[in-house]
């Protein structure tokens, strides 16, 4: 499986990727980047330990690079668990279930981007 | 600047992705560097101050977020000389509009493209680099247009002062000290309406207070002896003469260097008393710049010799004027005077030299450019470049822990063999005292006393404190730290502090 059958998967056209990034050479880095950011690692730290703020500038950056690399499930997922974070005070069952989904949708790119490498 | 010299732009984004993603869009035209949070982006800006043509901002970062960033850059001033891009996945307006009115120049959201983003940073350093060379070139026509119009007065005055048996000096060293109590006179009394460029026009036209001693006979003007009240009357006659030369001029008589030149030469001999000649005016009916160039002239003609007269030393010539035996001044005046006496000598004596403008260019333009604080233009960016190498080289060899403390940023730096002894980062921003407020207390409350008392002739001080290092073990520590004085403002006032701090066995 190549980038384009990733995307593929994903439900994303792959040449709407490519006319965003130009650069068909370094999509595969900053994939490799992006599934390495410990965003994920901090963002399930701090939702278990309730640290909203923190879960909130965790989610954010994952928000952040999904969008810029038309991620679109694991973008669609963390903006509402961005949202969701983002009031004061937070709905914490809200939060827990939006959280399930990104955790999800990033379970599932995990598994495709392992059977791609 | 060189042709080829490539501009450096910082990314500042806790995403080691999108730091690729930029850097892979900007580096075929600009060198790139790179801070993974808000702290390290001070650090580097602050390493390489003036160096750095953009900063590409994300606004989600831990330690100190974009916005921490921009509040810093607002605070140190250089928000006006670093033009800086929010780029963001943040969507909600509010943050939008917070970024600007941060003083950001543009805000890019996610997803971007690729070719936007790098037409958007063009224009941006463009239009910065345009509002640089423009700042330049004002300063470079200010310059010239002073020198010009400088030379010229300077020259009709030396010919004066020539049949006069003096030297040229006299009309320089006039200027010089009108300027001087100008300046503390707008920095101490508001209410005069003086600015930089009516000072520069007043302290020209002050070259020209004696041109009315052209028309004296020379048997009078060069007489060695006292003169008799009718010679006497005769003299008097150069100042309202001097007035009238000028009211014959056919053209410029509108200029504000003539009409000052005028009221100079006219009134330069009244006293606030009344008690001065030709027409006894009183007081504040006295032209603020004739009381000025009046009071320069008598301790000019006190410390200089005459035909009819030995110098009298600087300190003779300060009493002699306190005590109203050359007639009396606007006591506004006469308190500046006392507050810059003991400067005089020796300020007079450095600007005196040809060699150094005489005329401040760059304040001025920086006032025509409507902005009083100093910016960071091409030159005093390489002026800075070459300081702070120079302190960096310097810091390498010294021994203890240096820093270097910049109160309006409330941001200290340590530097210096020892730093890591101490166990201190390189920089601190944002209340700079806490490091050390935390661990010492008493430490931190000696050495704000100690800088309290410091004054700006007096800036140096020490003190020793017991400080933990970074093995945990408090130790004595002799701190010797120089205050820095910015004395532009009404009142001086401290800018920072510099110093090192040494581990001692013991301390007295």
């Amino acid at each position: 499986m190549g980038m384009r059958e990733l995307y593929d998967a994903m439900g994303v056209e792959y040449d709407d990727v490519l006319a965003l990034l130009r650069r068909e050479d370094r999509i595969e880095l900053y994939f490799t980047q992006m599934m390495d950011d410990p965003s994920f690692g901090e963002l399930e730290r701090t939702m278990e330990e309730r640290d909203y703020p923190a879960a909130f500038r965790a989610a954010h950056t994952i928000k952040g690079m999904c969008v810029n690399l038309m991620i679109e499930p694991l973008a669609k997922a963390s903006i509402a668990l961005v949202e969701c974070l983002r009031t004061d005070p937070v709905d914490e069952a809200e939060a827990t279930s939006l959280y399930a989904q990104v955790r999800n949708e990033h379970n599932l790119l995990l598994s495709r981007w392992d059977d791609l490498l | 600047m060189g042709v080829a010299a490539r501009q450096t732009i910082l990314i500042a984004d806790d995403a080691k992705l999108n730091r690729t993603m930029l850097s892979d869009i900007l580096s075929d035209d600009y060198d790139v560097i790179e801070a993974c949070d808000g702290r390290e982006a001070v650090e580097l800006l602050r390493d390489r101050e003036g160096a750095i043509s953009l900063l590409l901002l994300d606004i989600v970062m831990p330690n100190m977020d974009g916005f921490e960033v921009l509040a810093y850059l607002h605070r140190s001033r250089w928000n006006n000389d670093l033009p800086v891009m929010i780029i963001s996945a943040e969507t909600s307006p509010a943050y939008i509009r917070k970024g600007f009115e941060l003083g950001v120049s543009d805000y890019i959201s996610r997803p971007f493209d690729p070719e936007v983003v790098l037409q958007r940073v063009r224009n941006t350093i463009a239009l910065y680099a345009k509002q640089n060379k423009l700042k330049d070139v004002i300063t470079e026509q200010v310059m010239e247009r002073e020198k010009a119009n400088t030379l010229m007065v300077d020259i009709l005055s030396t010919i004066v002062e020539f049949r006069n048996g003096e030297s040229g000096l006299h009309v320089t060293r006039i200027r010089i000290i009108a300027e001087l109590l100008l300046e503390a006179l707008k920095r101490r009394f508001p209410e005069y309406g003086l600015t930089s460029s009516k000072i520069a026009l007043i302290s020209n036209a002050a070259a020209l207070h004696d041109i009315g001693k052209i028309v004296v006979p020379d048997e009078i003007l060069n007489k060695p002896g006292k003169l008799t009240p009718e010679e006497f009357e005769i003299m008097k006659t150069h100042a309202a003469l001097g007035d009238e030369m000028l009211d014959g001029l056919h053209f410029g008589k509108d200029e504000e260097l003539v009409k000052y030149a005028r009221q100079i030469c006219r009134w330069h001999h009244e006293r606030w008393d009344g008690r001065g000649y030709p027409d006894g005016l009183k007081g504040s009916e006295i032209p603020i710049a004739a009381q000025a160039v009046a009071l320069a002239d008598v301790y000019d003609a006190l410390v200089s010799e005459r035909v009819y007269k030995k110098a009298y030393s600087h300190e003779t010539a300060v009493s002699m004027i306190e005590n109203g035996e050359c007639g009396m001044f606007n006591p506004d005046l006469m308190q500046c005077f006392r507050a810059e006496a003991d400067s005089l000598n020796e300020i007079i004596f450095i600007r005196s030299d040809p060699a150094k403008a005489l005329f401040d260019a760059d304040k001025l333009s920086r006032e025509v450019l409507e902005r009083s604080e100093p910016g960071l233009s091409g030159r005093t960016v390489l002026l800075l470049e070459r300081e702070r190498a120079k302190f960096t080289f310097a810091a390498s060899f010294s021994d203890g822990l240096l820093f270097d403390y910049d109160s309006e940023s409330d941001t200290v730096a340590f530097s210096g063999k020892d730093r890591e002894r101490f166990g201190y980062p390189k920089i601190i921003a944002d209340s700079a005292a806490s490091l050390m407020g935390e661990e010492s207390p008493e430490a931190l409350a000696v050495l704000q006393q100690r800088i309290a008392s410091t004054s700006p002739g007096d800036p140096v001080t020490n003190a020793c404190v017991k400080l933990t290092l970074a093995d945990g073990i408090r130790r004595a520590c002799e701190v010797t730290c120089l205050v820095v004085w910015a004395e532009d403002g009404e009142e001086p006032r401290r800018l920072g502090v510099v110093g090192r701090v040494a581990v001692r066995e013991s301390c007295a």
